[in-house]
């Protein structure tokens, strides 16, 4: 059956301003939900990177790729863990390039820097082993021991799979002993 | 790779290590984060232009509406209105037969031959050029004059319909009246109540909010008066936000009291939403779910279709450029939709230049047309089509490092949250 005239033109016009309003709507919501979750989600950059500044980069990075991404978000109820994701993906890619253009020795004079994370990573031998894992090890091994998140919290905020999770801690907590005994 | 020959004894177990590090992060005092990403948050949350900040500004659609119509205070509704009444002023000079924008300005050769640093690597193919196409002004649509003494619409003589649709994270919709007496009437006013009913059952968490300024389907964008003839139509537009209650299998009716009161109308929304999850999304579990209702305003005649179509933007750019410069560089944009993007009414884009994360804009405006003429009608899906782009670089600009943003407006054809791409570029003194 077609369509009234009337129904027709009222969808043309709502279509290409609804979308405009309603995110307008959403700076707000946005806004309140990031602000909640802030300080979690800097010292979970600052650990992955050891660099406050660079944290503060990242997190950056991460609430404009996650602004821009809101509206696909479903359910604000998973925004802490979507954020979260954002921003390890953000490290991850930071640490990559990192890795390909200068590599940061904690053991170095680097370590008398005033920067709160690399500082407080490097009072242990186990901390300054963190930048010997992979990005993805890494992640795995803050959530873990930084947020206490269970094994299956962690799959789920990261988006794979629970064996996955288990094979980066054992494959990362093996480098860390090792770092330790060297 | 080596083994270290540690002996049994002296080696450190993952238990050990996983010990060790969890009390070293327990014990760490890092600090929270700095006030510079919360005022970047403050600034998303107050709307308003002088409060975006950098990082941000240009990025988020509702911030880059504002700033285009020249809103300093977030007035969100007035900036939805303002856009729809441009959209609408388009695509009604389409409908006439012309091009908004195009006729006056447009050419397919650059005008001037442009200064330029630095060149960007042009891409093989054709190459749509860049024209100098800008929207025309917008001039509001007169209302109908109302005849003294026309009696204002009784619900008897009104017949009512429906739709919604999902946008990005609310419901969007609209109700249309149709006066199906005789006789002419007038409405004037938001619906003075709506409900949402799911099958048999009203869905009594939703609040209703009246609100008195015409919605973004307005064909004139001014609330007022509105003179339904016998057959006349006016619709009225609906926002639902934020459903944290339990699923429901979808709105099947909306009962629609008039601004004047009486029987509620029934409207049944076309196509039926049926499905589960045809609600908003829960953004604030402790507040309530809300429903606004714009006033009636007149309908104008029938326009064409679409829905927004997702889109890859890739920015080909010089490396360098200098102050006063017109930049030169490439933009490749394709379809990546299931649709046609319908390039009728024209759409627009613009581009900002981040500066130390500021955005900088020319003393010119910076909206511009598609050069439509050369695309055509329609961009098919996978489509892709390489255009030329100029970007007037301000003179008074910094050397350094900068960030160019290319992006299309809402509104159009194109899904916003995709159709934005940045580059950086170095500007350098000659």
């Amino acid at each position: 059956m077609r369509s009234p005239q009337l129904l027709e033109t009222m969808t043309n016009d709502a279509r290409r301003t609804a979308d405009a309003a309603d995110r307008a709507a959403q700076s707000e919501r946005f806004a309140g939900l990031a602000e909640r979750h802030i300080d979690s989600a800097y010292r979970l950059a600052g650990f992955l990177l050891s660099d406050a500044a660079e944290a503060e980069d990242a997190l950056q990075e991460a609430l404009v790729r996650a602004w821009r991404s809101w509206p696909a978000l479903r359910e604000a109820s998973s925004f802490d863990a979507w954020l979260d994701r954002i921003v390890v993906n953000v490290c991850r890619d930071r640490l990559a390039v990192r890795k390909r253009v200068r590599f940061v020795d904690l053991n170095d004079d680097a370590v008398e820097a005033p920067d709160p994370f690399r500082a407080a990573l490097a009072r242990d031998s186990v901390g300054r082993g963190l930048d010997r894992l992979s990005p993805e090890q890494r992640a795995v091994v803050v959530l873990r021991f930084w947020r206490d998140m269970p094994l299956g919290d962690i799959a789920a905020h990261l988006e794979i799979p629970l064996g996955t999770v288990k094979s980066r801690l054992h494959y990362g907590l093996r480098v860390l002993a090792e770092e330790i005994d060297r | 790779m080596n083994q270290r020959p540690d002996s049994p004894k002296t080696r450190t177990t993952e238990e050990d290590a996983a010990g060790r590090l969890k009390a070293l992060l327990s014990s760490a005092r890092v600090p929270r984060a700095p006030d510079s990403l919360r005022s970047l948050l403050r600034g998303i949350s107050e709307g308003g232009d002088e409060g975006v900040p950098p990082a941000l500004r240009g990025l988020g659609p509702a911030s880059t509406l504002r700033r285009r119509i020249g809103l300093r205070e977030p007035a969100r509704l007035v900036a939805v209105l303002a856009l729809a009444v441009s959209m609408s002023a388009i695509a009604l000079s389409i409908r006439n037969g012309e091009k908004p924008g195009l006729s006056a300005t447009a050419t397919l050769a650059p005008t001037t031959a442009p200064s330029t640093a630095g060149s960007a690597i042009q891409p093989s193919g054709s190459i749509v050029p860049w024209i100098d196409a800008r929207p025309s002004p917008v001039s509001s649509a007169t209302p109908a004059l109302i005849p003294s003494g026309t009696a204002t619409c009784a619900p008897s003589e009104l017949t009512a319909t429906a739709y919604w649709q999902g946008a990005t994270g609310s419901m969007a919709g609209g109700i249309g009246v149709t006066n199906t007496n005789q006789r002419a009437c007038v409405l004037n006013g938001s619906p003075r109540l709506v409900q949402l009913r799911s099958a048999a059952t009203t869905l009594a968490p939703v609040s209703y909010r009246a609100a008195p300024q015409a919605g973004p389907g307005s064909s004139t964008g001014t609330a007022g008066p509105v003179l339904l003839r016998p057959g006349g139509q006016a619709g009225a537009f609906l926002l639902w936000e934020n459903w944290c209650s339990a699923m429901i299998p979808g709105v099947t009716a909306l009962l629609v009291t008039l601004p004047d009161g009486g029987s509620p109308i029934v409207a049944t929304p076309t196509p039926p939403m049926t499905t589960i999850g045809s609600t908003p999304r829960c953004d604030v579990p402790t507040a309530g779910s809300i429903l606004t209702a714009y006033a009636f305003a007149a309908v104008a005649p029938a326009q064409p279709m679409y829905e927004p179509q997702t889109a890859t933007v890739s920015l080909s750019v010089p490396p360098t450029t200098t102050p006063g410069a017109t930049l030169i560089f490439f933009v490749a944009l394709t379809n990546r939709g299931t649709n046609p993007a319908s390039l009728a009414p024209c759409p627009t884009y613009s581009e900002d230049l981040i500066v130390n994360g500021a955005a900088m804009k020319p003393p010119a405006e910076q909206r511009f047309l598609l050069n439509c003429i050369a695309i055509g009608e329609a961009l098919a899906p996978g489509a892709s089509v390489t255009l030329e782009m100029r970007y007037a670089v301000p003179a008074a600009i910094p050397s350094g490092s900068v960030e160019l943003r290319w992006g299309m407006d809402p509104g159009g054809p194109f899904d916003t949250s995709s159709a934005i791409q940045h580059a950086p570029l170095t500007v350098t003194r000659p």
